[in-house]
């Protein structure tokens, strides 16, 4: 364990000297500025507004950044011969691979919980409504979970490809999984056959985020039992461990050229 | 760890995770119906923004077909060929968001409201629509869309409570409201009955509050009836005829705008006709351009818009 988590570890400060937090900050100052606008728009629910927006931001953003960073520092360590370096030390490939992704998910999850909380009090401060802390930690909670399958998912094509390519997977898993219902929809208006296969395919193989839009759930005051939340969460749970399955199979597996 | 044993233990858990949230999740999705608390015409909520990337989308694309049929009708210049093109574009529209298949935005009174330039009006049209307008006649409009189109009372009423928000909106225009919520919805929020008394009124709505007044109590009246008739027969009727029946009415009773008099759905209240109210038909609203005072504009091109069934 000690080697998993040394790793783990300075992958973390690596992200904090690549000043991830810094991206995070700024869009921080977004938020609160988005808070006050939104505020300002006389009619409707400015809460309900904010918050959609808000989340959907942290969310994107969020995945963005992680994303770009895993696959760039990834790909940086491969390219540049410091991964070859790194492996002939008494870890193994998978406990090495293991503490990338511990680092990069507590370092995407830090970042998101903390502008979450952002948002939160920009809610209290601009919101008309009463907010209790459950809005804040189950929308971190979900998106981090979100940002984690998609940082397996990049970490993944970063072990095949190169940066390039690996984010433009990420990507379109992300864009996949965003909108595979309102694809689903479309194709089963269309009389293409392979259209509703495609949307089919698309809908089982890449996590579907609107399933899971526990965060869209808390916004509008839905109220689900545990269960629900449980399945929610096993689901993303699930997401999260097979894309770093994939990564954990790839890396061990993949042999470094030199 | 090694990786066959992180294989063995959370690849069959994350196996059922993955199969469990597939299988109940869908339905909890589609049950919970969040997508329709963006519903777009509810004067309560700031929607568009709601209606996520597709119903965003689909906005859009709306709003650029109706600047290209407004600027058509403008120039006089639509013909069959360029309108039915524009229906099979919107079509498409209404399969992307089935919500945009609902509005009459093609009928000349509401083309007519704004002034004399048709895309101008679709455009401050669905800045209403989208609550981002200030301008409390457009929700005033709405209202007045809703009562004619859908035979909505108590939704035109929101929309005027909705305009009663702009700070230029008139004083007359609270009492309305609560005229034609108490008008269409029979019932009477404690107190409020002395509130809109005490009200200065215009003539118009002061003859109207008298009516209302008469009403309500001919409606106290009318559904003790009904409990008469339900301690007769042990039972709600299934028509009002029942009651003539039972010898408690001579006659099915008129409203004070007209209309005969109707049971409500669950069959437990009497409740008013639905005659628009004397003072709606007769009070001209905003002035209508003449060159689009000459009928509807699909008669006139002696189209209809197609409809998914």
């Amino acid at each position: 364990m000690g080697p998993l988590l040394t790793v783990a570890r300075y992958t973390f400060l690596e992200g904090v000297r690549a000043r991830f937090f810094l991206g995070m900050f700024f869009m921080s100052i977004l938020l609160i500025l988005l808070g006050s606008l939104t505020a300002s728009i006389p009619y409707g629910k400015t809460d309900e507004v904010m918050a959609r927006i808000g989340w959907g931001a942290v969310f994107l953003l969020g995945f963005l950044l992680s994303t770009f960073f895993a696959v760039q520092h990834l790909t940086r360590e491969r390219d540049q011969r410091v991964l070859h370096l790194l492996l002939a030390k008494p870890i193994s490939r998978m406990g090495y691979a293991l503490g990338k992704f511990l680092g990069l998910f507590f370092l995407t999850a830090i970042g998101i919980f903390a502008t979450g909380l952002v948002l939160y009090l920009s809610l209290l401060y601009f919101g008309q409504d009463p907010h209790g802390p459950r809005e804040w930690f189950i929308p971190s909670l979900v998106i981090t979970l979100k940002c984690g399958v998609l940082l397996g998912v990049a970490m993944f094509a970063s072990v095949l490809f190169g940066a390039f390519l690996s984010l433009l997977i990420t990507v379109t898993v992300y864009l996949a999984g965003a909108g595979g219902e309102d694809l689903l929809r479309l194709a089963l208006r269309s009389d293409s056959l392979w259209f509703k296969v495609l949307a089919y395919t698309l809908r089982y193989a890449v996590p579907q985020f609107p399933w899971v839009d526990l965060e869209g759930w808390v916004i509008f005051k839905k109220s689900y039992s545990l269960e629900t939340y449980l399945y929610a969460l096993g689901y993303l749970g699930g997401y999260l461990i097979l894309f770093l399955s994939f990564y954990l199979v790839a890396f061990t597996l993949r042999e470094l050229k030199d | 760890m090694r990786l066959n044993q992180f294989l063995l233990i959370f690849t069959p858990l994350a196996g059922v995770g993955i199969l469990a949230g597939a299988l109940h999740l869908p339905r909890i999705f589609s049950d919970s119906q969040i997508e329709r608390e963006a519903i777009l015409v509810r004067p309560d909520r700031l929607p568009g923004l709601h209606l996520g990337l597709k119903g965003s989308l689909a906005g859009l694309l709306w709003l650029r077909h109706l600047n290209y049929f407004g600027a058509r009708v403008l120039k006089r210049s639509l013909t069959q060929e360029s309108y039915l093109w524009m229906c099979e574009n919107l079509e498409g529209i209404i399969r992307l968001e089935p919500q945009f298949s609902d509005p009459p935005l093609f009928a000349s009174d509401v083309l007519a409201f704004f002034g004399e330039r048709v895309t101008e009006a679709h455009r401050l049209l669905l800045l209403a629509l989208t609550g981002q307008s200030l301008e409390w006649q457009i929700y005033f409009r709405l209202g007045v869309i809703y009562m004619k189109w859908y035979g909505d009372f108590v939704g035109a009423a929101e929309w005027w409570r909705f305009a009663t928000l702009s700070p230029s909106s008139p004083l007359w225009l609270p009492n309305l409201v609560h005229l034609t919520l108490l008008r269409f919805s029979g019932e009477v929020e404690e107190g409020m009955l002395e509130v809109i008394a005490e009200r200065p009124l215009t003539p118009e709505l002061r003859e109207e509050w008298e009516r209302i007044r008469t009403f309500l109590r001919a409606l106290k009246e009318w559904n003790s009836d009904l409990r008469l008739f339900r301690t007769k027969r042990g039972r709600d009727p299934e028509e009002l005829s029942e009651l003539i029946e039972a010898g408690i009415w001579k006659e099915i009773p008129l409203d004070p705008w007209g209309g005969a008099v109707r049971l409500s759905p669950d069959k437990k209240k009497i409740i008013g006709s639905d005659r628009i109210p004397v003072f709606f038909k007769e009070r001209p609203f905003l002035p209508i351009p003449a060159e689009l005072r000459s009928g509807d504009i699909l008669k006139e091109l002696r189209l209809s818009f197609p409809r998914l069934g």
